[in-house]
């Protein structure tokens, strides 16, 4: 019964997303221009996707610095000097 | 105490070196907004365009100087080169960096020089901020944009001055090329969208 009442709300909330292809919150929506409508729906994902480029990839290269500098260490001990300390790890 | 392997004494913290500089993360965010300030402008321009009744450019108004522009945009995009072959030399501490570094300095001030040569003729043609969309996104656009290289022109002469005086780190040559490479970068997306 809880199961077909959640089916019930999911299936309203896809007819309202559905019905929702009147709603026109923007003045170049109604444009009768066809070019202007394009410019309109260009400059959107333009103007979207270039904040999120430019902040995911500082973030890439970030991390991959950041892992660069986490790399092995300067000195290598050599595994005779380590035999009696036991499993070695890197991790903090 | 004793030391470590390295030679440090215990206890003491071993400080790291930060992944950026603080002054190349600050012209990092700044350029930032930077480009999110020109995204908007450029977009604006695209929808004025393509709103605009009888083609664009607007009939009546003076046309762009595509081919005189084409020639400074190839001295700017070579400005840029420049400054990149002269970070090289710099880090490789070659005699070579001061030629080059003024040669994108000088290349950057053609860029200026030549615009505003540019401007002068356009004014003369009727071409003025409130003469029209053209007029006035044309200017609102372009000058931006010029502002920004009488800017990144002073930040590189004050880099030539320190190099000069043999004062110049790469913690301060570092951020002055990222708005360098910035103001490089964005031109020709304005060309392509304000000229062609």
């Amino acid at each position: 019964m809880r199961s077909l009442g959640r089916a019930l709300a999911a299936i309203a909330a896809v007819a309202l997303g559905w019905a929702a292809n009147v709603a026109l919150a923007c003045p170049s929506c109604a444009s009768p221009l066809e070019e202007n409508r394009q410019a309109f729906v260009d400059t959107t994902i333009f103007l979207t996707v270039v904040p999120l480029t430019m902040i995911g990839g500082l973030i890439w290269w970030l991390r991959r610095k950041a892992r660069e500098m986490d790399g092995p260490p300067e000195i290598q001990v050599p595994d005779n000097l380590l035999r009696d300390v036991g499993s070695f790890t890197n991790e903090r | 105490m004793p030391d470590d392997a390295l030679g440090r004494p215990y206890g003491v913290p071993v400080k790291r070196e930060p992944i950026l500089p603080n002054g190349v993360l600050g012209m990092l965010m700044f350029v930032a907004t930077e480009v999110m300030f020109f995204s908007g402008l450029i977009s604006a321009f695209v929808i004025g365009k393509s709103n605009a009744i009888g083609g664009w450019p607007p009939p009546g108004q003076p046309r762009l100087p595509i081919e005189e522009t084409a020639l400074n945009t190839a001295a700017l995009l070579a400005s840029g080169v420049l400054l990149y072959f002269a970070n090289r030399a710099f880090l490789k501490d070659s005699p070579k960096t001061k030629g080059l570094l003024a040669g994108s300095i000088a290349l950057g001030g053609f860029f200026v020089l030549f615009q505003g040569a540019e401007w002068v003729a356009l004014i003369g043609e009727g071409l003025t901020l409130t003469s029209g969309q053209l007029g006035g996104f044309f200017y609102l656009l372009v000058g931006s944009h010029a502002l920004h290289v009488v800017v990144g022109f002073l930040i590189l002469l004050y880099t030539y001055r320190r190099l000069t005086a043999g004062n110049l780190d790469r913690f301060t040559f570092w951020p002055a090329q990222i708005f360098w490479y910035f103001v490089v970068g964005v031109w020709p997306v304005l060309y392509w969208q304000v000229y062609l």
